[in-house]
């Protein structure tokens, strides 16, 4: 066990958010931590919260209509105390993001040398030129060929893949200790992904940064994390290292989930596994625990009581109150 | 559950729990200003015989230019005809021009404007015609148009009419044209659907809320439009007061007879007000993303 | 679990031959200075009760090649035969009839459904717009259709907005069976939707198939799904065919270069296995200025000499199994 202090601890998070039909919740009490070197993987589907809690420790979100409750310890500091000026020293420096649609990020009247430059200029002091060429440099770094050519290129002339590269090389312009990765390759083609995928790996060697990454694939999971926390509905439900989460799942919403996912290799079933409903409103959320509406081991005390998440072996939560026969009944990944 | 550290931002609020079609309407202050001022003036347009304690045409030599008293209200013209019960006929009638003009020329303009979003060489044709339009400011080419056609209202409304179409029709194949790209088209033309039947059952209704919104300032341009033009001399032509000629024949006196282009001019603003707000708290009503400042209960 | 058919199945429902769709890229002036080539002969069959997978990246030309099969975009070459009779080639009227038959269900549920009509008013429009039955008989057929992709009477009366991308999606379904079609072309049906609704719909669409001996061609980027839903495969790069064969063949004996590194991307859900990557160099030319050649020779790790100058022929490897490769020339079965 480490003896420093985690990177980024985030205790008991609360982000409401004030809408015209009322008031909603959407993240309730969401707890991990993720040390220096990390790559903790953020999965879940639409209305889970993953991406919240991403704005949420940059305070991304709207100013006036979102309340925080909970502490976010960057560095023994609590960010959520940090006014707005310790914000915007913070963003792109010690904490960089990207998002998942690089067209919709990057300025569409700008070219994309002037744009990574313009990043290091703010949190460096550095001439026009030294800026920008670090910027070509970051280009080269990122894997785009003829890099002083395309400097000058805008963001539409390049290719989703090439943008994403952008990104990148903007993020981490400024060697941020933490890099915060929103379903970075979702609009991407597998062939780019992976790329992709593996330019973040090899940076993250490098800077020994710690990495959150948002996903809703298993595969990219599988592949890039060494941690990873399953959220359902605002909450995390589940929180292990990669291995166990594969080889021993016990929250029964991520053992439909990753049932529910098709096989590019192994047995072709006849018949996709998928949980019955759909994920309730935020508006709508159930008493007790969140999952009990469409979880087939639910008993009366799900309905009623609302379960924490509890540690249940070694490096691994689980937010279920019987997770005990579900572990006795579902093994996935038996190798 | 939490211990509460400094919660963020901002100044303790309280929010509405519920935000349905009533209680949207009337935080919306821009709507309902808007509404009301509409209400009030097509209430006198209406009800303008029971309002006005005179004949509109009678004239009274031996009073002409009285000022405002207790027995004429907004005093008397340069023919002794009483002031107020003229305005309040001249609200009707401009009322009655620009929804009459505004009635035909969306439909006009509906029917451009869909058919120009849809086929590309009507959409050439027709946009050209309406850049020719729009080229010249609306006053000139109405009187324009007044001065080819003849002095009489009806003309009046056919100028006018000629005269806003473009710029409904501009609105309607823009809208159309964003609509025309969304997935449920083209899924109505893979079960066959005449362009018709897309055109005007499922593309209109969609458009709508621009439609509307753009409606509500053609008005308003309508009223300015036909007063302004009456006021030139080439509108309504007189003895029927409209707001417009009222001002013509306020023009010379405007010095001695001040209440003669004041009370006119006052009802053609509170109109024209009233349209713009409420186009613009329609505007804001119909959009469901604006941002309405929300609040926040105090105690969590 | 399906075998490979080797029996006679009869004529195929659905025959797409040299099927080519060029964009024109014209000057201001109107003249065509050079073409977007979305789709290069295309030819593929399909048979009664199969589903036909079509996979690719984007710009591959997939979607094109869907809207062109049903005539939805005017093809610029090629045939299309359907029940003995070349759809391009029919009259207006006769074309209305066909399409009753050929359905299509979309990517995007959010603007799939017009938002200003209920439920069962956009259903029952297929049924109106072909003058099937009376308002009475449509009703309730729109009613039987819905209890099939699992709603009830009361979602018959309500507005799109109120439903989620996955039941809009199911909706979108419905619409697509009410005319009793026989094939459906399904355009990336479940790739907006998030993984359990996607096993969901994805079972639907199976379930379907049986009962009602519908035949699909299933348009995704997503190879697991296909892998999951197809009897055969048909791999797009750049608006050519590179390969196409029944499922099983080409996931586990992939031939040509793309699919392999298509396939070797996909990340397998087990953290322990990193699997060997066919690595693809460089970046996906534009369509306007396509490779000379074989399209893929730019990025393919084995192209050599000849793949720059001539263009591969589609050679017949198996039974129904083709690659648009010249490292299988001498693999030509008769």
């Amino acid at each position: 066990m480490s003896q420093t202090m985690p990177l980024l601890k985030i205790e008991d998070l609360q982000v409401d958010f004030a809408t015209h039909q009322g008031e909603v919740s959407a993240i309730d009490g969401v707890s991990f931590e993720l040390e220096e070197g990390e790559i903790l993987g953020v999965v879940g589907e639409s209305g889970c919260g993953k991406s919240v809690t991403a704005e949420a420790i940059l305070q991304l979100l709207d100013e006036d209509s979102t309340f925080y409750d909970g502490k976010i310890m960057f560095n023994g500091e609590n960010l959520l105390e940090y006014d707005k000026k310790k914000m915007e020293k913070l963003r792109g420096n010690d904490i960089a993001m990207i998002f998942q649609d690089p067209m919709s990020s990057l300025n569409p009247v700008m070219s994309i040398g002037k744009q990574i430059a313009e990043s290091i200029r703010i949190h460096q002091s550095a001439t026009k030129k030294d800026a920008y060429k670090k910027a070509i440099e970051l280009l080269k770094l990122t894997g785009i060929p003829s890099p002083d050519q395309r400097a000058k290129e805008y963001p539409h002339e390049l290719s989703g893949g090439m943008r994403q590269r952008v990104m990148i090389a903007i993020a981490l312009s400024c060697q941020p200790k933490l890099l915060i990765a929103d379903e970075p390759t979702t609009a991407l083609d597998v062939t780019i992904q992976a790329q992709i995928l593996d330019l973040i790996t090899s940076f993250q060697k490098q800077l020994n940064m710690g990495i959150i990454l948002i996903t809703h694939d298993f595969g990219v999971i599988a592949n890039m994390c060494t941690k990873v926390a399953v959220m359902y509905l605002g909450q995390v439900i589940e929180e292990t290292d990669v291995r166990t989460l594969f080889k021993r799942p016990f929250h029964p919403y991520t053992i439909g989930l990753m049932k529910s996912v098709p096989q590019i290799e192994g047995e072709r079933v006849e018949h996709l596994h998928s949980i019955d409903g759909t994920v309730p409103s935020l508006f709508q959320i159930p008493k007790g625990c969140r999952f009990a509406p469409r979880c087939k081991y639910a008993s009366s005390t799900c309905e009623n009581k609302m379960p924490s998440l509890e540690i249940v072996e070694k490096n691994h939560r689980v937010r279920c109150w019987h997770y005990d026969e579900v572990k006795k009944g579902e093994l996935i990944y038996a190798d | 559950m939490s211990e509460s550290t400094k919660v963020l931002v901002n100044k303790p609020l309280s929010i509405r729990k519920t935000a349905n079609k009533k209680s949207r309407f009337f935080s919306n202050r821009l709507l309902l200003v808007g509404s009301i001022l509409l209400v009030i003036t097509t209430l006198i347009g209406v009800f303008a015989s029971f309002l006005s304690p005179y004949e509109i045409l009678e004239i009274d030599p031996k009073n002409r230019l009285a000022a405002p008293s207790n027995v004429h209200w907004f005093g008397t013209d340069n023919f002794g005809r009483d002031v107020f019960s003229r305005t309040m006929y001249g609200v009707r009638i401009s009322l009655l021009i620009g929804v009459t003009v505004t009635l035909v020329a969306s439909v006009i303009g509906l029917t451009v404007g869909l058919l120009a979003s849809y086929y590309k060489l009507l959409d050439h044709i027709f946009m050209r015609i309406c850049d020719g339009l729009f080229a010249f400011p609306s006053i000139l080419l109405a009187i324009a148009i007044m001065s080819a056609l003849g002095p009489k209202s009806i003309n009046v409304i056919i100028a006018l009419v000629l005269v806003f179409i473009p710029s409904i029709a501009r609105i309607v194949r823009s809208a159309a044209l964003v609509v025309k790209e969304k997935v449920f088209i083209e899924a109505l033309q893979a079960q066959g659907a005449s362009s018709l039947r897309i055109l005007f059952l499922h593309i209109a209704p969609n458009i709508l809320a621009p439609l509307i919104v753009q409606v509500t300032f053609v008005f308003a341009v309508t009223i300015l439009t036909e007063a302004s033009l009456s006021f030139l001399g080439a509108g309504i032509p007189a003895p029927l007061p409209s707001l417009g000629n009222m001002l013509y024949d306020g023009k010379l006196a405007i010095y001695n007879a001040w209440w003669m282009t004041v009370f006119p001019g006052l009802f053609i603003i509170l109109i024209v007000l009233g349209l713009n707000l409420f186009g613009d708290g329609l505007r804001d009503y119909l959009d469901p993303k604006s941002k309405q400042t929300v609040k926040r209960r105090k105690n969590r | 679990m399906q075998t490979e058919q080797t029996l006679d199945r009869g004529k195929p429902i659905l025959q797409v031959k040299n099927l080519q769709k060029y964009y024109p890229v014209r000057t201001s002036l109107g003249k065509t200075k050079a073409y977007i080539k979305a789709v290069e002969d295309l030819s593929f069959d399909i048979y009664e009760g199969e589903t036909f997978g079509l996979v690719g990246e984007s710009g591959c030309g997939k979607s094109t090649a869907g809207r062109t099969l049903l005539k939805l975009v005017e093809p610029t070459n090629g045939e299309v035969i359907y029940r003995d009779n070349d759809i391009f080639k029919l009259k207006k009227s006769s074309l209305k009839h066909v399409r009753k038959e050929l359905q299509m269900i979309f990517q995007d549920p959010h603007t799939s459904l017009d938002p200003r009509k209920k439920v069962g008013y956009s259903i029952e429009e297929s049924l109106a717009i072909h003058k099937i039955g009376s308002k009475q008989e449509r009703k309730s057929l729109a009613l039987e259709i819905l209890k099939k992709v699992g709603f009830n009477e009361e979602h018959y009366h309500r507005y799109p907005h109120e439903f989620s991308g996955g039941q809009r999606q199911r909706i979108g379904i419905a619409r697509s069976l009410v005319l009793q079609p026989k094939l459906i072309i399904c355009d990336e049906p479940v790739s907006a939707l998030d993984v359990s609704i996607q096993a969901q719909i994805v079972n639907l669409l199976k379930s379907l198939q049986k009962e009602l001996n519908l035949s699909y061609v299933f348009i995704s980027h997503d190879l697991s799904v296909i892998r999951h839903i197809a009897d055969k495969v048909g791999v797009m790069y750049l608006g050519n065919l590179v390969e196409q064969a029944s499922t099983e063949k080409l996931f586990s004996e992939p031939l040509h270069p793309y699919t392999k590194s298509l396939i070797s991307a996909v990340p397998l859900l087990n953290p322990e296995y990193k699997r060997e990557k066919v690595a693809l160099k460089g970046e996906l030319p534009s369509p306007l200025n396509p490779p000379s050649g074989c399209v893929f020779h730019t990025r393919c790790p084995f192209a050599f000499d000849r793949c720059k100058t001539e263009v591969p022929k589609n050679i017949k490897v198996q039974d129904e199994r083709t690659v648009k490769c010249h490292l299988y020339e001498e693999s030509e079965s008769q």
